[in-house]
C-alpha cells in the first residue's frame, strides 16, 4: 500500500516535470525589444542618389505591399541595452558617445506588415508593453487620424496612457534627437508634459485612450504639437483634429485658453499692465483655477456663461522698482487687471476657434449633450453652424492671496 | 450524510461566485449596447428582479430541507416528469461552465499569453476544478472562502485607481428618451446574474438553514452591486460610444489606469488575480452542480461519482472548444443564458407550486 502511493507520487512528479518545464509564451528578457516610442510619417518614395550602404537601407525601408500602395512610414525607437547607463557604470559597456537607441524605419500601408518586416531586419521581437510615446506627422493626420489609429489600439500590448504627439513636417526627427539629461528621446518625451501644472501651455488630453474616446464620440480635440532640434524638444500649442482630421494649429495661449474652460487648468502665469502705471508689467502666479461652464437656452437660442474662478500669488512686478506699493487697494486693482486679460484672451481664442476654424475645442457640444438633452436632440446636425454663431459670455473672477515676502 | 456542514459565511461566498463569473468582464459592453447611457439602471433592476426570483426558490428549498435541486425535482414530479424538468438544467449548467471557460481561456489568451493554445488553458482550468470537485462540498466551501477577500480586494482597488479618470458628465442625460431601451434591456440585465440557483446544490448541507438564508441574500447582493459599479465606473471612464466597441470593458480600465511614478506600471497582470480566481471559483460551483445532475439524471449511484467527475474532464473542454471564433463564443453564451430566463420564471415556480400542493395534500392526509 504505502509502496503503490510512493511510486504514484514519484511518476506524478515525472509527469509534471515533463510537462511543466516553460511556457508557450516564455521569451527571455533580453529577446525583447522595446519599444519606447513610434513615430508615423507619411510615405514619400525616396529619389535619392545615396550609394552603397545608404541606398541599401532605403531599399531594406521598403515593404512590398500586396495590396494598394504604401501610404505610411512607421518609425520604431529600441533602446540598445548594452550601452545603456546602468551597464556603463558597472563597466560593463561604454557608450562613448555611440547612439543610445536604434530607429528603425519602414513604409507601407498596414502597420502590423511594416511591424513584420522589421523583425526580419532586427534579431529582437518588439514588444510593444513600455512604448511611451507616438509622434505623428501633420499630413499623416491631415489624412485622417482615425483611418490609421486602429492598429494601435486593437494591438493587445499597446497601453492606452500611451502619449500622442504631433510633429510638423518629419515625426521621425523628434525620434532621432539626442537628449542631453534623459537616455532615450521617447522618454524624454514623455516626461515633457509633467510640468503641466507649471506651464499651462501643454494640451491636457493626449493620450490614446482619450483619443479614442474623442474620435468615437465625434467630439473635436487638441493634440500637442512638438518641435525639435538636434538635442532640444519642445511642446509648441497643439493641433486641432475635428471629426478625425487635423484642422489646424493653436498656438500656446490658444491651449491654455482650452485648458482654463475645460476646467483642467493646473497652473500657469497671467500678465497684466500695472494699474497705474502702463509702463510696468505684473504677474500672477495661478494656485488654483476652477471654471464652470453653463448652458442657457432663452427663446429657444443657445448661450453659454463661462464662469472662471482663479486664486493665485502676486509674483513680480516688471518694470518698476522693486517693493512699495502692495495695499489692498492696489491688489484689488491687479485683481481687476488680471480678470480682464484673462477674459480678452479667452475671448480672442474663442473666436478664432469658432470664426476661423469652427472647431468645438471646448467640447461644449459634450455639455449641451448631457445637460439639455432635448436641445440637443433637435440641433444636432447642425452643431457646426450653431457653434460658429455661438455667445459665449466669459467672466473671469481673481483673487490675489498671497503676495510673496515683501509688500 | 456527513456530519460536516456548511457555514453561513461559506453559504455568502458560494452565493456570490456562483453569480459573478466571467460576465464582469463582459457585462459594461453589453448592456451599454442596449441601454446606453442608462445601462446601470436597467442591471439595478435586473438585479430587484434577481430577488425577486430568488424568494420562491428559497422557499422551495425550505420545503426539502436536505435535498438538492435535482433530488427535489425528482422527488416533487416524479421520475419521469422530473426527468424532463431536470433536463434544461443539467443542459444549462454544463453549457454555461464550458461557455465561462472558453470566456476565460480566451480573455488570457488575448492579454496575457498569446502564443498557449487555448486547449492547454481550458483544460489546466477545468483540472485543477475537477481536484476540488472530487474533495466535496466543504473543501470546495473552504477554498472560496479563502479566495473571496482577495477577489473583492483587488476588484476594489481597481474602482478606486479607475476613479482618477473619472469624467461623472458621460453618464449624463439620465433616462432621457431612452425608457423604453432601459425597461427593454432589464431581462439581458438578469442573464447576467445567471447562476443564482447553484446555491440549491449547497443549502442541503448548511448549519443553520435561517442563517444561511440571510446569507444567501446577501450574497446575491454583492455581484449585483459589483456589476453596476463597474458598469457605472466604465461608463464614466470611456463613455457611450466608445464602449460599444471595447470587447472586455473591465480589462481595459486596469489597463487604462496610469501612475505618475512607474511603480505598479501594469496592474493588469495583477488584476489578473481577481478574475482568474473569480472564474476558477464559479467554474468550481457549475462542476459540482453539473456533477450532480448528472449524477441524479442517470441515477448513478454515490460510490460511482468519481467517474462522473472523470467524464467531465473531457466532456467540459469539448464544448468549451467547440466554438471556432470569438464572435461564435459570445453568441453561445448569450444563448446558454436565454435558457438560464427559462430555468428561473417557467421551471422554478412550476416546481415550486408542485411542492407547495403536494406538501398541503399530504398534510390534508
Amino acid at each position: 500500500m504505502k509502496e503503490s502511493k510512493l511510486s504514484i507520487i514519484l511518476l506524478l512528479i515525472t509527469i509534471s516535470m515533463l510537462i511543466f518545464t516553460g511556457c508557450w509564451d516564455r521569451r527571455d528578457i533580453e529577446d525583447r525589444g522595446y519599444v519606447l516610442g513610434i513615430a508615423v510619417d507619411s510615405y514619400t518614395p525616396s529619389n535619392s542618389q545615396a550609394k552603397g550602404d545608404e541606398a541599401k537601407k532605403e531599399e531594406f525601408e521598403e515593404t512590398q505591399t500586396a495590396i494598394g500602395q504604401p501610404i505610411y512610414e512607421m518609425t520604431v525607437q529600441l533602446p540598445i541595452i548594452k550601452r545603456s547607463p546602468s551597464l556603463a557604470a558597472s563597466g560593463a559597456g561604454s557608450s562613448g558617445g555611440q547612439p543610445k537607441t536604434w530607429q528603425i524605419s519602414q513604409s507601407g500601408n498596414a502597420f502590423i506588415s511594416m511591424e513584420r518586416e522589421m523583425e526580419s531586419r532586427t534579431s529582437l521581437t518588439l514588444y510593444y508593453e513600455h512604448l511611451q510615446v507616438l509622434i505623428l506627422s501633420d499630413k499623416v493626420l491631415k489624412d485622417g487620424l482615425h483611418n490609421m489609429i486602429d492598429f494601435f489600439l486593437r494591438h493587445r500590448e499597446m497601453r492606452t496612457s500611451v502619449s500622442l504627439f504631433v510633429a510638423e513636417g518629419s515625426a521621425k526627427k523628434i525620434l532621432e534627437v539626442v537628449p542631453q539629461e534623459e537616455d532615450h528621446s521617447s522618454t524624454y518625451l514623455f516626461e515633457l508634459p509633467i510640468n503641466a501644472d507649471k506651464n499651462a501651455g501643454i494640451a491636457y488630453k493626449h493620450n490614446l485612450g482619450e483619443a479614442m474616446n474623442c474620435l468615437r464620440s465625434g467630439d473635436a480635440f487638441v493634440l500637442p504639437r512638438v518641435e525639435a532640434t538636434k538635442d532640444e524638444i519642445k511642446i509648441t500649442g497643439g493641433a486641432l483634429i475635428k471629426d478625425g482630421k487635423m484642422v489646424g494649429w493653436a498656438d500656446e495661449l490658444d491651449i491654455e485658453v482650452t485648458n482654463i474652460i475645460a476646467d483642467k487648468y493646473k497652473g500657469g502665469t497671467v500678465m497684466g499692465r500695472m494699474p497705474g502705471n502702463n509702463e510696468a508689467i505684473i504677474v500672477m502666479e495661478v494656485t488654483s483655477a476652477r471654471t464652470k461652464v453653463v448652458p442657457i437656452i432663452e427663446n429657444g437660442e443657445l448661450r453659454f456663461d463661462v464662469d472662471i474662478k482663479m486664486k493665485g500669488k502676486y509674483a513680480e512686478q516688471v518694470g518698476v522698482t522693486s517693493g512699495g506699493r502692495v495695499d489692498k487697494n492696489f491688489i484689488k486693482e491687479c485683481e481687476k487687471e488680471f480678470a480682464k486679460t484673462i477674459e480678452t484672451r479667452c475671448k480672442k481664442t474663442i473666436e478664432k476657434m469658432q470664426k476661423e476654424y469652427n472647431v468645438d475645442v471646448f467640447q461644449l457640444n459634450r455639455i449641451v449633450r448631457t445637460q439639455k438633452p432635448a436641445y440637443w436632440e433637435e440641433v444636432k446636425d447642425d452643431w457646426d453652424e450653431i457653434f460658429q454663431n455661438l455667445d459665449i459670455n466669459v467672466k473671469a473672477n481673481v483673487t490675489i492671496q498671497i503676495i510673496g515676502v515683501m509688500k | 450524510m456527513n456530519s460536516e456542514k456548511l457555514t453561513p459565511s461559506q453559504i455568502f461566498v458560494i452565493a456570490v461566485f456562483s453569480i459573478l463569473g466571467v460576465d464582469i468582464l463582459v457585462v459594461p459592453h453589453d448592456m451599454v449596447l442596449l441601454a446606453d447611457q442608462d445601462a446601470w439602471i436597467s442591471l439595478l433592476l435586473g438585479g430587484v428582479l434577481l430577488f425577486i426570483g430568488a424568494i420562491p426558490f428559497l422557499y422551495l428549498l425550505n420545503i426539502y430541507p436536505d435535498k438538492d435541486l435535482p433530488q427535489i425535482i425528482l422527488q416533487v414530479a416524479g421520475q419521469w416528469i422530473g426527468r424532463m424538468l431536470l433536463f434544461p438544467i443539467v443542459f444549462f449548467v454544463i453549457m454555461y461552465a464550458a461557455m465561462s471557460t472558453r470566456l476565460f481561456a480566451q480573455a488570457l489568451k488575448l492579454f496575457l499569453v498569446d502564443k498557449t493554445p487555448l486547449w492547454i488553458l481550458v483544460i489546466s482550468l477545468v483540472v485543477v476544478a475537477a481536484y476540488m470537485v472530487y474533495k466535496d462540498v466543504f473543501t470546495l466551501g473552504a477554498v472560496l472562502d479563502i479566495l473571496f477577500p482577495i477577489t473583492i480586494i483587488s476588484l476594489i482597488i481597481l474602482i478606486v485607481l479607475s476613479l482618477q479618470n473619472l469624467e461623472p458628465d458621460r453618464i449624463k442625460p439620465i433616462l432621457f428618451r431612452n425608457t423604453k431601451n432601459v425597461i427593454k434591456a432589464i431581462i439581458p440585465g438578469f442573464y447576467h446574474f445567471a447562476g443564482f440557483g447553484a446555491i440549491s446544490y449547497f443549502m442541503c448541507y448548511a448549519a443553520d438553514r435561517k442563517s444561511a438564508y440571510k446569507a444567501y441574500l446577501l450574497g446575491i447582493g454583492v455581484p449585483v452591486f459589483f456589476y453596476v459599479i463597474t458598469t457605472v465606473i466604465c461608463i464614466m471612464v470611456f463613455g457611450v460610444p466608445p464602449l460599444k466597441v471595447i470587447v472586455y470593458p473591465t480589462l481595459n480600465l486596469s489597463k487604462s489606469i496610469e501612475f505618475e511614478a512607474a511603480i505598479l506600471d501594469r496592474l493588469e497582470s495583477f488584476m489578473a488575480v481577481f478574475w482568474i480566481s473569480m472564474v476558477f471559483s464559479s467554474l468550481a460551483i457549475f462542476y459540482y452542480a453539473s456533477v450532480r445532475n448528472i449524477s441524479e439524471f442517470f441515477s448513478i449511484p454515490h460510490k460511482y461519482r468519481i467517474y462522473v467527475i472523470y467524464a467531465h474532464i473531457l466532456i467540459l473542454p469539448i464544448i468549451a472548444l467547440i466554438p471556432s471564433s470569438s464572435i461564435d463564443v459570445f453568441e453561445l453564451h448569450d444563448k446558454v443564458k436565454y435558457i438560464e430566463v427559462f430555468i428561473g420564471f417557467v421551471i422554478f415556480p412550476i416546481v415550486t407550486a408542485w411542492a407547495v400542493i403536494k406538501k398541503k395534500r399530504g398534510m390534508q392526509q
